[in-house]
């Protein structure tokens, strides 16, 4: 039989469907290629094989009776940011070592309810702080594609590197992320797949360890647009227990794909031309007009003047607001405990060992955003700024812009040894076109649209209204079609 | 505006974390590298502006008893646990 492992989700579908394969038959054909292929990659920080051989079991009973529900068999990887009942859950971070949650997340909960099958935990930036996936305890995540002619490791992106990496190289199906500034986006744009940050509010963030709550947002990273809208229509809902939730009817995404575009109208924002921009990176963005202008879109500029502004002020925000989230993290209740000669000491020592270099950065600003004398400064002038980029955004969606379009990051992929790596100035830089659209709360979907001349991916960003990620799929849809799908050649 | 070793220390105690001095003094080159990149805040102005804008709406939950997990799967993470049903830490009151 061919592998396995190269279906996608739409594929394996109506491969089991039909009793062509099993659910069992592709289960085991991920776990072989976790077992050959995750010692290079480092996607997986714990594999749940048993689990994954029982879930899968299920599935294919409910198969014989015919039974099947929406992702019946479909083998995932989830980020370890999701909490999952009695299975190693720890943000990768040293604070949260030897935690088994005794629940379950609202997403992963609505994803097994479906019927998929957990393959394990998926490799991230420590508490989701990274755009590199270098930050983890684990280690770094291995990015699958390499430069034309070179052995030389790549960055997968960041935060959820692991979960890119892993859709990349076929070490799942597809993988759930999480995005507070473009941790779904980015790395998906680093490895040729596809990543989708819904709208706020669109899934709930109960069992998602926090980082910056009014940011974080989960979504997909799979192979092709038709994949995530399968994934979103599961892992969305409406949820009690999170109270930014929205009560909005669950759309049946993948009766979009194949809409026509004709009459759409794709805002081009000015701002988004930035000097450092690589010229293949401006052609592709014109690329991306054609291709949506042949499909009978309408291409309209368009001016969102407070986008310079918006990179700081999320910094303030986000850095503030995990801060005041990660405080929880005492020793007391859970994980790591570094004893200490009274509770004060106790507190700074674990505090101390437990959190990487990135994330003390965060917590020390946000602390110091918060604090007497600064507040004003620092977090209300962010939080009015924050306004006027949703408001920018407000604006061209009145003017009746249906879509607009971006590139999503302004470099490829760089490599592991990048001085990046020791400039967070320069990392949070990867953020640049992404963050906007979490400071206003929207849907974005970033779309692999072509190689660079050295042979890696870059891609295209697309932003909707507020739970319109119908529109992001009927267009994402278009342009996927016109630029093919990516792959990157086999080595680990 | 400008972070000295002094305000690392108190923004440190502050947060609980603890440093010692060779991380003070990386640290304060960080967030004083940082703090610049965050003053491009200042080039805009927005003392006109009136309080943020309220686009988040949170809705508010009955107050209703709900089931929740039991004194002991709580306590099954803690690190140190007295008489099955305490966390445990250090003396706070002499």
């Amino acid at each position: 039989m061919d592998d396995l492992t190269e279906l996608t989700i739409a594929d394996a579908r109506y491969r089991m469907r039909n009793r062509e394969i099993s659910a069992v038959e592709l289960t085991e054909a991920y776990l072989s290629a976790i077992s050959d292929g995750n010692r290079n990659i480092n996607a997986y920080v714990f594999v749940t094989e048993e689990q994954a051989r029982r879930m899968a079991a299920t599935s294919d009973q409910l198969f014989s009776r015919g039974d099947e529900r929406l992702l019946e068999g479909i083998p995932l990887g989830i980020k370890d940011i999701f909490v999952t009942h009695g299975v190693h859950t720890q943000a990768c971070s040293r604070i949260l070592s030897g935690f088994r949650p005794g629940y379950e997340s609202t997403v992963t909960s609505n994803l097994w309810r479906d019927g998929a099958v957990m393959l394990g935990k998926l490799n991230m930036d420590e508490f989701a702080m990274g755009s590199s996936n270098q930050t983890s305890m684990y280690g770094p995540v291995v990015n699958p594609w390499r430069k034309k002619g070179s052995d030389e490791a790549l960055v997968p992106g960041g935060s959820s590197g692991g979960s890119a990496a892993a859709v990349a190289s076929r070490l799942c199906a597809g993988a759930t992320g999480s995005d507070t500034g473009g941790s779904i986006r980015q790395p998906a744009a680093f490895t040729g797949t596809v990543g989708l940050k819904p709208t706020y509010g669109r899934c709930s963030r109960w069992g998602i360890v926090s980082f910056a709550s009014s940011f974080d947002q989960a979504g997909p990273i799979t192979r092709d647009v038709r994949d995530s809208a399968v994934l979103l229509r599961s892992m969305a809902s409406f949820d009690d227990k999170d109270s930014t939730s929205v009560d909005w009817p669950v759309p049946d995404y993948e009766s979009i794909l194949g809409r026509s575009i004709k009459g759409l109208r794709i805002g081009i924002p000015k701002e988004y031309q930035i000097d450092c921009m690589p010229d293949e990176i401006d052609k592709l963005w014109i690329q991306g007009r054609e291709y949506l202008k042949d499909a009978g879109a309408e291409i309209i500029d368009i001016s969102l003047p407070h986008t310079r502004y918006a990179l700081a002020a999320y910094y303030v925000i986000a850095s503030a607001e995990a801060s005041s989230n990660l405080a929880r993290y005492d020793g007391v209740r859970y994980g790591l405990r570094i004893s200490g000669n009274d509770v004060i000491d106790m507190y700074k020592k674990t505090r101390s060992e437990g959190f990487g270099s990135e994330v003390k950065r965060r917590i020390l600003i946000g602390t110091y955003v918060l604090s007497e004398g600064y507040y004003d400064a620092y977090y209300m002038k962010a939080q009015k700024i924050r306004s006027l980029v949703r408001q920018d955004f407000d604006k061209v969606f009145d003017q009746g812009i249906d879509a607009i379009l971006t590139p999503t990051t302004p470099s490829a992929a760089f490599r592991m040894r990048d001085e990046r790596k020791d400039d967070p100035i320069a990392m949070y830089m990867n953020d640049i076109f992404t963050v906007p659209v979490n400071m206003a709360g929207l849907p974005g979907i970033s779309l692999p649209s072509a190689l660079s001349s050295e042979g890696i991916p870059l891609a295209l960003q697309l932003i909707a209204r507020p739970f319109n990620e119908e529109t992001l799929f009927q267009v994402g849809y278009i342009l996927e079609k016109a630029s093919g799908r990516f792959c990157p050649r086999k080595w680990w | 505006m400008c972070i000295d070793l002094e305000t690392v220390r108190h923004v440190a105690h502050l947060a609980r974390i603890g440093l010692d001095e060779e991380e003070v003094f990386l640290m304060s080159h960080e967030l004083n590298s940082i703090l610049e990149f965050l003053s491009e805040l200042n080039k805009i102005d927005t003392q006109d502006l009136g309080c943020m804008e309220e686009f988040m709406v949170l809705r508010m939950r009955d107050d209703m008893a709900k089931p929740c997990e039991g004194t002991e799967a709580v306590l099954r993470n803690a690190p140190f646990v007295v008489q099955d049903s305490f966390f445990a830490v250090s003396k706070i009151i002499e």
